[in-house]
């Protein structure tokens, strides 16, 4: 049992789902002032819930955890939505303005049609229990990627956008987003300066520009979804995970990689605590699918070292790790070629 | 009557409570909290080992709703222990293991009572902690129990004052120096492996009343009522007669509730409110480390033998990490000790099993009962004497099996109704196909091997261990069989309905066994615990059947107008034996036979049986000698799996157990106790055990983080049961509910190390030590 007064709250839209979240934590800085505490981020705020899985165990385990409100998401339209992108997700604006734009073109995040953000790709809604990912087979390292997650009746809860944004080190759902330079669409509570009446901004960014170990999402800002370009989605894929057991554990690696027109893009979870790539890692994956024999193992080994020396804890000493992500990189290399 | 007429045993009709349990309508302890009831919460000590500082209980006691605080202040003076009394119900002073409890508060609500603790202020000086029991051994190492001399005990228990040494068994068989110094071959290895969790699905949960007629009423999810009750009088210091245990079934109790657990606490606070029951239960993570869990071990052990194989002599040292508390755990040790050898002709044994204090969470009884130790340390002690000789580690064990007129560790004699364990052998190596060879490299460079070990095990249980039953009637002629065995998922109540329905030639149908023990109701029964349900109460059982049927003969003969020992009872009716056609229906004697003009003669019919173990004596302190043991089930076991030697990753493909069990009464039920055993086993084995930070704190005490085998991770399982009847059971039976976990770590290590070409000395098992053991045996 949690103890304490929480509010639930059920919007229907993008815009009330922001408003609401922005009611209550207007409200919870209310209340922390007036008893004289210092309103800290989440002090007994608002939390957007989908499976509510992180929520749960967090709030069981640490009194620090303060649950204020609910903000349930699942009634939003665009969080559900799988397949073609949401009508109403076509007109977002860039997050940043032009500048972001140019950015999501330069790292890569295009589509094959060169347009960044052209719906000619598949959509995944934020709210999309992992179990309805993995049978759904638009994206299959995606698919993958989340059937890996704890086991089913867990994954009937757990959301991608839970996934992606949680506290845990592990993250799987966003190592073929990364891979595959997807593009992620969000609801911003309004600017003092917007249209009276408007209670959000639509918003889209290039995930890999605003994931430097974490997605680090603005106070309030509601996820949506993420859109993965055709191509991508249709590539050839690689994907191996190892646990400290039996396949029902937490990672120690997950890989995930696609072949992309220069070559390859991967990403790596399990190994540090939190999910890792770089351009410079994809570069040298690619390097070793050019080449062959000494010089692919060469190029692999560069490709791991450009993430960095994987983490000893509890689970895994760093060296079993390393060894399995050179390991992991070889099958990846094989099932890529 | 002759085994091959049995009418009912053997069959499997589908268990009675298999509906309301996978429909979800059972009931259990926690499903039972009445209006009115108060709920505690405790708080639990972050650290191993420390000082307590200060508990301020203010800020807790004024939250909404709480009724009061408590510290290990509130009882100055209580001890609880099984056999020795060490334990405070809240930590006083120091605290010796990472999740004891150190405060409660009750309040009327459980919201209230977890947002009330979180308000007790409790400061700790860490202390330096003693993580293993050698570590505890060491010269100069804290003493964890500077009181162990003035603690109340059983003289079987031999603590050693001013060390943390919670009790020490000895054996001493034969001439074992003698043996050493002439043998021509001597192997010796140190084998070791952390506790760990039952991990049972009901966590433990006790609800107490303190009556305003002065009785306390328990209802606990407990393997052993009488024992609680026992054990409560000598905590509390109140009698017997006004203490209440009920026991409803359990969702799995795996030795983890078959001693005392959260009921002495939740009594305590009991009486602090007398009228109001008291809830106290854990959740999960408390459940695994704040409740007891089993032990972890220390071991060396050496191997004199011939260079035929033949075994001269055993030197073993079993060093049982049992953690803050001494629990069931001095027990698990001294019968560790007791059937120390495994079971093999060993002429010349010396054997120390020592249960050690240390700071990890104590340990109590679990399925094995110090066995899986033993036969872990042994099998893998023969296995490196298999590779010296050279010699095929079934065959070893072939050569050496215990037999009929052999001898135990203690000196006590295998009796005719020891079990065939060279038929075991034979039957698991066939499952395996151990002849077609034990290691094999795939084409896909995956390496395949199997291993194979032997276990025994009798129940260890007090020489005054005992069963009750009586039987009953309704109107319907239907029979009701009452005892005081505790249903924890073994279905023993279908297995004594088979018993009583053979009995009394009656359709199991109208045969019904009570679900729930109460001690204000059932017969005493010792603890549902040791395997020796089925056996004790099953005698106990058939004898109440005798003696109902002597009553419904007594009372039929007189309508009947004939001699009682005419008479036969089956199918519902009381006869004539050499005129069946003339008799009586069973309904209309069991209450009372009422005769035509009205007059009545009987009443009801209840029939009494009782069981007590035969023959049992205690041990001698210097050589151990004595028959501790009551019945031996012995058995083999053996794996198939397969190995990645890239990254170390491995899958159990086969598991096989051959067990010689006397008799089986219920075969899904039986096979059920083996392929759970054997899966726990594995699990033990390959994943299931603490592991501790530098400050012996539990860093995997959620199953997020401690790990189950699962469905779809287990192998393909074979049972196979010998039949060599055991003269005193019920229909020839004997116990085997643990026994399948026994060798279960000892025949996968052999696997693992055959793959690997190293022999592996720890548990558990994973891929990286896997891994790391290849590596370092590489050149």
């Amino acid at each position: 049992m949690i103890p304490g007064d929480i509010v639930y709250l059920k919007p229907e839209s993008a815009e009330e789902a922001v408003a609401a979240w922005t009611l209550a934590a207007e409200a919870a800085s209310g209340a922390a002032s007036a008893a004289g505490e210092p309103s800290a981020a989440g002090a007994a705020g608002p939390r957007y819930l989908a499976g509510g899985t992180e929520i749960l165990t967090t709030a069981r385990r640490s009194a620090a955890y303060a649950v204020g409100a609910l903000v349930d998401v699942k009634g939003v339209p665009e969080a559900r939505a799988s397949g073609g992108l949401p009508a109403s997700l076509a007109g977002a604006a860039w997050l940043g303005g032009a500048e972001a734009a140019g950015d999501a073109t330069a790292s890569g995040a295009a589509t094959a049609a060169g347009e960044p953000g052209a719906a000619d790709g598949f959509y995944f809604g934020a709210a999309l229990p992992l179990a309805e990912l993995e049978d759904g087979r638009l994206f299959p390292l995606l698919s993958d990627a989340a059937r890996g997650v704890a086991d089913r009746t867990t994954r009937n809860r757990l959301s991608l956008g839970g996934n992606v944004a949680g506290q845990l080190p592990y993250r799987e759902a966003v190592l073929p987003l990364l891979a595959a330079g997807a593009l992620g669409y969000s609801a911003l509570p309004a600017d003092a300066s917007a249209a009276a009446g408007s209670e959000a901004r639509l918003v889209r960014w290039d995930l890999r520009a605003r994931f430097d170990k974490r997605l680090a999402l603005l106070p309030g800002e509601l996820l949506l979804g993420f859109s993965v370009p055709k191509a991508a989605a249709e590539a050839r894929a690689a994907y191996v995970r190892r646990t400290r057991t039996g396949p029902i554990d937490y990672s120690l690696i997950t890989l995930c990689a696609l072949r992309t027109r220069g070559g390859a893009a991967w990403a790596l979870g399990g190994a540090f605590p939190y999910p890792a790539r770089s351009d410079e890692a994809d570069r040298a994956l690619s390097e070793a699918l050019a080449a062959s024999g000494e010089a692919r193992t060469r190029a692999l080994g560069r490709a791991a070292a450009a993430l960095g020396e994987p983490r000893s804890d509890p689970r895994a000493s760093g060296e079993y790790r390393a060894a399995l992500i050179a390991l992991a990189l070889e099958t990846a290399a094989e099932e890529l070629s | 009557m002759a085994m091959d007429q049995a009418r009912y045993l053997g069959g499997s009709p589908e268990r009675t409570d298999a509906p309301a349990k996978t429909g979800g309508a059972l009931r259990y302890t926690d499903d039972r909290v009445r209006p009115g009831t108060l709920h505690a919460a405790l708080l639990y000590s972050p650290y191993a080992h420390a000082r307590i500082a200060a508990v301020d209980l203010s800020r807790a006691a004024a939250a909404p709703g709480v009724r009061g605080a408590f510290s290990g202040a509130d009882w100055p003076d209580t001890l609880i222990g099984l056999y020795m009394g060490d334990k405070p119900p809240l930590a006083r002073a120091t605290v010796r293991y990472y999740g004891e409890p150190v405060a409660a508060v009750v309040a009327d609500s459980e919201a209230e009572a977890l947002a009330a603790i979180r308000l007790v202020e409790a400061s700790f000086e860490a202390l330096p902690p003693l993580g293993s029991p050698r570590e505890s051994l060491a010269p100069g190492a804290a003493v964890l129990h500077p009181e162990l001399g003035s603690y109340r005990r059983i003289p079987a228990i031999l603590p050693e004052l001013g060390t943390n040494v919670a009790n020490r068994t000895r054996i001493r068989k034969g001439e074992p120096e003698t043996a050493f110094a002439r043998a021509p071959v001597v192997v010796s290895g140190s084998f070791s492996f952390p506790p760990g969790d039952h991990a049972a699905m009901e966590p433990r949960v006790a609800i107490a009343e303190y009556g305003l007629d002065g009785r306390l009423t328990v209802t606990s999810s407990t393997q052993s009522p009488f024992g609680v009750r026992t054990l409560l009088a000598k905590g509390l210091g109140l009698p017997e007669r006004r203490i209440r245990v009920v026991a409803p079934p359990v969702g799995g109790g795996f030795g983890g509730k078959a001693g005392i657990q959260l009921e002495p606490l939740a009594c305590l606070l009991a009486m602090r409110f007398p009228g109001r029951p008291v809830r106290l239960a854990n959740t999960r993570e408390a459940d695994m480390v704040s409740s007891p869990g089993r032990p972890g071990l220390e071991s060396t052990v050496r191997i004199a033998a011939e260079r035929d194989g033949a075994i001269l002599a055993m030197d073993i040292e079993l060093l049982f990490d049992s953690g803050a508390y001494a629990d069931y755990a001095v027990n698990v040790s001294r019968a560790a000790a007791v059937a120390c050898t495994g079971p093999y002709r060993v002429p010349n044994v010396k054997a120390d099993a020592l249960c050690v204090y240390t700071n990890h969470p104590f340990a109590t009884a679990f399925r094995g009962f110090g066995h899986i130790e033993l036969s872990y340390a042994t099998e893998r002690a023969l296995d490196l004497l298999a590779d010296e000789l050279g010699m095929d580690p079934a065959a070893l064990r072939e050569r050496n099996a215990a037999r009929p007129g052999d001898t135990t560790p203690t000196g006590a004699l295998l009796d005719p109704n020891t079990g065939d364990l060279p038929a075991c052998i034979a039957l698991v190596k066939e499952r395996l196909g151990w002849d077609e060879g034990r290691r094999r490299v795939m084409p896909d460079g995956k390496v395949r091997a199997k291993g194979l070990a032997c276990f025994w095990k009798a129940p260890a249980i007090p020489t005054f261990t005992d069963a009750g039953a009586t039987l009953a009637f309704a109107e319907d002629g239907s029979a009701v069989l009452t005892t005081g065995v505790v249903e924890i998922g073994q279905g023993c109540f279908d297995g004594l309905r088979l018993i009583v329905a053979e009995a009394l030639r009656m359709d199991p149908a109208m045969v019904r066994v009570e679900p729930e023990a109460d001690t204000d109701r059932s017969p005493h029964d010792w603890t549902t615990a040791a395997s020796r349900s089925l056996f004790m109460a099953g005698r106990a059982a058939l004898g109440a059947v005798e003696d109902a049927v002597a009553q419904l003969k007594r009372v039929a003969s007189a309508p009947l107008r004939c001699p009682e020992e005419d008479l036969e009872v089956g199918d519902g009716r009381i006869y004539l034996r050499d005129d069946p056609a003339h008799g009586l229906p069973i309904s209309a004697v069991a209450l009372g036979y009422v005769y035509e003009n009205g007059n009545a003669i009987g009443g009801p019919v209840i029939g009494r049986g009782r069981y007590i173990a035969r023959g049992l004596s205690g041990m001698d302190p210097a050589s151990g000698e004595g028959r501790p043991g009551l019945e031996w089930t012995m058995g083999a076991e053996g794996v198939e799996l397969e190995l990645d030697p890239r990254d170390g990753g491995y899958r159990v493909l086969r598991s096989a157990c051959a067990m010689d069990v006397g008799k089986v009464i219920h075969p899904s039920l039986a096979r059920g106790q083996l392929v759970g055993a054997m899966a726990m086993g594995i699990g033990y084995a390959t994943r299931e055990a603490f592991s501790f930070d530098s400050r012996r704190g539990v860093q995997n005490a959620s199953l997020r983080d401690y790990k189950l085998l699962r469905y779809g991770e287990d192998p393909e399982y074979f049972v196979d049961f010998v039949q060599t009847p055991q003269g005193d059971g019920p229909y020839g039976a004997r116990g085997l509910g643990e026994q399948g976990i026994i060798g279960m770590p000892g025949a996968i290590a052999q696997a693992a190390s055959l793959a690997a070409g190293v022999q592996l000395c720890e548990l558990p098992i994973t891929p990286e030590y896997l891994w790391t053991s290849m590596r370092k045996e590489r050149p």
